[in-house]
């Protein structure tokens, strides 16, 4: 029987991320988010891009929080990230 | 630059006392118990006396910090442990690894940047403390290291400082307070 290691089945692609942020309702309404797999496909590592008017009159840490908060899960499984939040 | 741990370090310093705490396996198995529960754990039960948590629950109520904190999160003798590190120096930095040997690039871009800055700071190798690398996640609400503290404060991650480095904010505040 063919088994796929465990840790490739848990793997987040970039589209899962993309998608689990821009149907969350704390970071609507979202202008653009942009996500990139530079782990050349192995979905450990992301860049992520976010422009969004909710992160107005916030301070960088509260803005990342609140990113921080919505992925919480995937941040736990994957090696790392890059976030840029801005609000226009 | 100094090396930041607890124990003996701390001890040594002077202007900490060292708490004594419970058997690392014991606070693990504690740490794991309340992360694997489907409710929160209330911090008392996880000590081992209950007088001397009545009394910590009693020092805790008139200690005021910055720091975002949620007591359920992390037992008390371990939030204790993390606000004596993070208040141990103006500027306070948990690294993957140490500054002359970073374990991922973050840590060294960091460290780059502290250096560039010319500032004087204090470090803790978070690869040394499993129990102090997934406490300080949540007593401050921040999932992912490097993590630096000014005056007992998270300023962020990297990529906070990064942004506020670019946009000329990092070194403002540095020179308001006098670190720079």
């Amino acid at each position: 029987m063919f088994r796929v290691a465990p840790r490739l089945l848990a793997a987040y692609t970039a589209a899962d991320i993309q998608a689990k942020l821009e149907s969350s309702a704390a970071l609507k309404p979202v202008q653009s988010i942009r996500v990139v797999d530079v782990s050349a496909g192995c979905g450990s590592f992301f860049n992520i891009d976010i422009v969004s008017p909710v992160f107005q009159g916030k301070s960088l840490i509260q803005q990342h929080r609140l990113v921080n908060s919505v992925l919480k899960e995937e941040i736990s499984a994957i090696h790392g990230f890059t976030l840029n939040t801005k609000s226009k | 630059m100094r090396s930041l741990s607890r124990g003996l370090s701390l001890a040594a310093s002077g202007r900490l006392v060292c708490v004594s705490r419970r058997s690392s396996v014991t606070a693990s198995t504690a740490l794991a118990a309340t992360y694997a529960s489907a409710n929160a754990v209330p911090c008392s039960s996880l000590s081992s006396s209950m007088a001397a948590s009545a009394h910590r629950a009693s020092a805790a109520f008139f200690h005021t910090s910055r720091v975002h904190r949620a007591p359920s999160d992390v037992s008390d003798d371990l939030a204790k442990d993390l606000h004596d590190i993070i208040c141990h120096d103006r500027l306070v930095v948990f690294l993957t690894g140490t500054p002359s040997q970073p374990r991922c690039r973050f840590t060294a871009q960091l460290v780059d940047l502290l250096d560039q800055l010319g500032v004087k700071y204090s470090f803790f190798n978070i690869m040394d403390d499993e129990e102090v690398c997934e406490g300080l996640k949540a007593y401050s609400d921040w999932p992912t290291y490097p993590q630096v503290y000014v005056d007992g404060e998270l300023l962020g991650g990297f990529d906070i400082c990064k942004t506020m480095m670019l946009d000329g904010t990092l070194t403002t505040m540095l020179k308001d307070k006098q670190l720079i």
